[in-house]
């Protein structure tokens, strides 16, 4: 077992899914949400994304070649996804377009958009793993970079629950202005995405 | 010329923040408020205002390093976000990245008025933030101590003038009414806009010349 491989696998991941980041996020679009509801939601969206990361990094490339995407292009989709969430996020509208009594429906779809894709399992994470797996010799080096991937989300989930406690004390208005700072952020990352994307691009297309 | 420099930093700051039109705003939240409620209303507002831009100003380039922002990359976020702000206002509207119809419904606290959402979003909201930290990555970016000094004093030079206008919002609001902050805003719209659109370009030219693509 590769010590170095581990800690760059690990790491790597940590930073681009970036379970301590997000919590913030999460925050920011679970809003209003019961406790009970808030936690559905979390388990779900850690599911969905060890899933699709799991599954990407497998299937990936196989995937990307059928429907004749590129890895940049997929960057910049996701990039443009981030920056529309930021950006309803900045006018203080969040991901909850109306307040109803039943949020489940409405919870288990926030998180699939956007706290899987584009939040834990989105393009950067989503690319990283890829790029790890290509990297990877052996199924020891692929098993290593999937419990890395399973342990960041469980951290992820672990450390959204803790936080819901701190968060409740900003009350309405408080997480109201305080999506509104998270907006500037995701809008800034979508945007790094966009660009990341389409310098990626335009280097392979070898323009460069 | 750090005197340049921060005229342009005052005014864009002035501009985004746009004290004068957030008067009629502060008038209808705080109606019905004693002398000494909008009194303390005015010193909260003024507070969080300096708090928060100097904050951001300070720590806002690490936090976003944490998200793997770079500051070309944010350059050309934050022009988008200040054209729509500056959209609106060139409309004679306060943005609804500053005030909404959710902010208007979620007041709940008479005392806490004063931080939200008068204090955030109206006064520091996410347009004066993304301009005072694009100012400070430019100064810190020139290396010009003096430009770094000119950017927060330019945000204490803001609210000062924001503390006078609050403090006598009812003159002010005699004297402007609505009609006269709308087109005060709408000027300051205009300034926005260049400003904005200035951004994105410097953005996109720094990524491009940072990708060795120009």
């Amino acid at each position: 077992m590769d010590a170095a491989f581990i800690a760059t696998a690990f790491g790597t991941l940590f930073a681009i899914i970036n379970p301590v980041g997000n919590i913030p996020i999460f925050e920011a679009v679970t809003d209003g949400f019961d406790k009970k509801t808030k936690l559905m939601v979390a388990k779900k969206a850690m599911v969905y994304s060890a899933g699709v990361l799991i599954g990407f990094g497998l299937f990936g490339n196989y995937i990307f070649d059928l429907f004749g995407i590129t890895i940049p292009a997929f960057k910049v989709m996701g990039g443009l996804l981030i920056f529309y969430l930021g950006f309803n996020m900045v006018e203080g509208r969040g991901t909850a377009h109306k307040v109803t009594e039943d949020h489940t429906e409405e919870a288990v779809s926030v998180a699939i958009v956007p706290l899987t894709i584009p939040l834990y399992a989105g393009p950067g994470s989503i690319a990283t793993t890829m790029v790890l797996i290509s990297q990877s010799q052996g199924t020891l080096d692929l098993v290593t970079i999937f419990v890395a991937i399973l342990v960041i989300l469980l951290m992820a989930y672990l450390l959204v629950t803790k936080a819901e406690v701190l968060f409740k004390k900003l009350g309405k208005s408080g997480s109201i202005a305080f999506t509104r700072i998270m907006g500037v952020l995701l809008a800034g990352m979508g945007i790094s995405f966009i660009i990341s994307g389409a310098i990626e691009a335009v280097q392979q297309a070898g323009i460069v | 010329m750090v005197l340049e420099f921060a005229i342009g930093a005052f005014v864009t700051i002035f501009a985004i923040v746009n004290p004068v039109a957030n008067v009629p705003i502060f008038e209808a939240v705080t109606e019905g408020f004693d002398e000494k409620a909008r009194k303390r209303v005015v010193d909260k507002i003024c507070i969080i205002t300096l708090v928060t831009l100097f904050v951001f100003g300070i720590f806002g380039k690490w936090i976003f390093s944490i998200y793997g922002i770079t500051i070309p990359a944010f350059k050309v976020a934050g022009g988008i976000l200040l054209f729509s702000v500056a959209y609106d206002m060139l409309h004679g509207k306060t943005s609804q990245t500053k005030f909404n119809r959710a902010d208007q419904q979620s007041i709940e606290d008479m005392d806490e008025v004063g931080i939200v959402p008068l204090g955030i979003p109206l006064f520091a909201g996410p347009g004066s933030i993304t301009i005072v930290m694009i100012l400070v990555s430019e100064s810190v970016g020139n290396g010009d101590l003096m430009q770094l000094m000119a950017v927060f004093g330019a945000i204490v030079m803001t609210v000062l003038i924001s503390y006078l206008l609050l403090r006598y919002s009812h003159r002010v609001f005699l004297f402007m009414g609505r009609s006269g902050a709308m087109a005060f805003t709408r000027i300051m719209g205009i300034l926005l806009s260049a400003v904005a659109v200035g951004f994105v370009f410097t953005g996109t030219l720094q990524f491009l010349q940072e990708a060795g693509l120009a």
